[in-house]
């Protein structure tokens, strides 16, 4: 469980400094995958550092698990893994080496055995006693994210997992991520993959400087763009949007080619009465189905309304 | 403190600092070399010099004794810490429950103990040496035996040991390419040496040996001076520092 409440962080300076983190209020249930999206220089890698205790906050608090960053840093950092933007592996040293490395700074006792497990995992077996720097991209990015799962954190941070990764790669890594989510650990995920937050996250939280919004995909879709139902008909006529509009819980009708989009609350119980309209006006209707929007279309209007109230 | 972690950062610089050859013949080839020689040339000597002078002569070998544990342990030290920033480790590093303390301490020990250990090898083949060479059976040999050559090379080469690895720090944190930094390091431990050189060579000069008051007043500035850079490296090894102030 993450709590965090009116975090900031300053950055002395000239001209007062830079306030990378202003005021977030947050709260990440155990075992959910929270997606924390964001443009770059928005402050999300500032937020990682403040809640793995790297940083000190300038003010406000924040919770793991009931401890509190800055007096309990010590129990945090036992409980916390941390994917770095970049891998930060040991080029000269071997996959199974830089684990066991790690493995000891947390006191594990059995270490090798995770490490192998792990390995295994991440199809990084065979590679296993090589030099580090010999990788791919992938292959460290792979053993990165093995090091910071590998003391069973309660809180997983994961800042860009998949950035720079070939599909393969980048879907073992996601499939990973979610056999970690199934045993129970939380999961704070820093992407710019709009299309991976809203295929792993459970609940999704845009952030310039501070939290601008924070709620599961789903329902960000349903409140910025409403239910929309789309009537493909074999021809439109301009009075049948009219009726359809003028129906009284329609939010929406507009026609675009011989497609009717319609915007309701409650699809399922509304729909049959357009439908018994349209066909009345004498419309065919050859398909209908429910809008989806991308998560980057909802991204990008949270942030464009964001810099413009700003 | 916790051993574990601190053993386990002392293996992870060796890992990284023993990997070439350069670093290894200079940490553990360097110091015998120096010593055979010094062996042959006090043998040499022996033959030509007025009896007299060689109580201060063998200070001089002191000095060398003293300073061949610095170039060894900057030599580690620069390299860990230039390693960790190049491949920024350090970050992952930090996340752990490794504390700062026993991040310097496992760095200063990696970088102190294989140089300080080899040179007192070295210490140990000169007196073995010099145990079984004919010319020492003159009594003004017997020196190197006594309580300031113990004091110079098991108290006061380990402090300024202590002292280049934690300026060897104080620079690499703040340099941005490794060859710059030895380069600093070196320096600084040739200044060491070269102050300590003026001392004895004072003594020597004088013709009477080294006297213990002032070898006490170097350990005690030394151990001054290692508080103080220790004071530094502790602001320095904060995580904060690590992640902004390190270039």
């Amino acid at each position: 469980m993450i709590e965090i409440k009116n975090l900031t962080k300053r950055f002395s300076g000239r001209g007062g400094g830079i306030v990378a983190v202003d005021n977030l209020s947050l709260s990440v249930a155990p075992g959910q995958i929270f997606g924390f999206l964001g443009p770059n220089g928005a402050g999300k890698t500032t937020t990682i550092r403040l809640l793995t205790c790297l940083l000190r906050p300038t003010s406000g608090t924040a919770s793991i698990n009931g401890f509190v960053i800055g007096r309990d840093d010590q129990s945090i950092r036992a409980r916390v893994g941390l994917l770095t933007e970049t891998p930060g592996l040991y080029d000269t040293m071997s996959a199974e080496n830089n684990l066991t490395l790690f493995g000891r700074l947390y006191g594990m006792r059995n270490a090798t055995k995770q490490v192998h497990l792990f390995l295994k995992m991440l199809e990084l077996w065979d590679r296993r006693r090589d030099a580090v720097g010999t990788f791919s991209k992938g292959m460290k990015q792979k053993l990165a994210i093995a090091r910071a799962a590998l003391h069973n954190p309660d809180v997983l941070f994961l800042d860009e997992p998949t950035s720079g990764l070939d599909p393969d790669v980048a879907k073992l890594v996601r499939d990973f991520i979610l056999e970690l989510k199934s045993d129970g650990r939380t999961i704070f995920l820093c992407t710019h993959n709009l299309d991976e937050a809203d295929r792993l996250c459970d609940r999704i939280g845009i952030f310039k400087h501070r939290l601008i919004v924070a709620d599961s995909a789903m329902n960000l879709r349903r409140r910025l763009f409403g239910r929309e139902q789309m009537f493909r008909l074999r021809r439109i006529e301009t009075e049948w949007v009219t009726s359809v509009y003028n129906l009284p819980f329609v939010n929406q009708a507009r026609a675009a080619g011989n497609q009717l989009y319609v915007r309701v609350d409650d699809p399922e119980e509304q729909n049959p009465l357009i439908v018994r309209q349209l066909v009345g006006l004498g419309a065919e209707i050859q398909y209908i189905g429910e809008v989806s929007h991308s998560l980057e279309e909802i991204y990008l209007r949270i942030i464009e309304e964001a810099e413009s109230a700003n | 403190m916790n051993p574990q972690r601190i053993l386990t950062i002392i293996l992870k610089e060796w890992t990284q600092a023993f990997r070439t050859w350069s670093a290894r013949l200079l940490v553990f080839l360097y110091p015998v070399v120096v010593t055979l020689l010094v062996i042959r040339l006090l043998a040499y000597l022996h033959s030509r010099m007025d009896p007299e002078r060689i109580p201060a002569m063998l200070d001089y070998y002191l000095v060398i004794f003293m300073a061949m544990p610095l170039i060894g342990t900057a030599k580690v030290a620069v390299t860990g810490m230039m390693e960790d920033k190049a491949a920024r480790s350090l970050e992952p590093l930090l996340v752990t429950p490794l504390t700062s303390g026993e991040l310097l301490a496992g760095k200063i020990l990696a970088a102190v103990t294989p140089a300080t250990l080899v040179s007192w090898v070295a210490y140990g083949i000169f007196t073995t040496a010099m145990s079984h060479a004919d010319f020492t059976q003159s009594p003004i040999f017997g020196s190197f035996h006594g309580m300031v050559w113990r004091v110079a090379i098991f108290v006061i080469a380990p402090l300024l040991a202590v002292l280049v690895a934690a300026i060897a720090f104080l620079i690499s944190s703040r340099t941005k390419d490794a060859p710059n930094a030895m380069n600093s390091c070196n320096e600084i431990s040739a200044l060491i040496t070269l102050l300590i050189f003026v001392g004895v060579g004072t003594a020597a000069y004088r013709h009477y040996a080294m006297p213990p008051g002032l070898l006490m007043e170097i350990a005690a500035g030394v151990v001054l001076l290692n508080v103080l850079t220790f004071l530094l490296c502790v602001k320095l090894f904060q995580r904060e520092t690590v992640l902004f102030k390190w270039k």
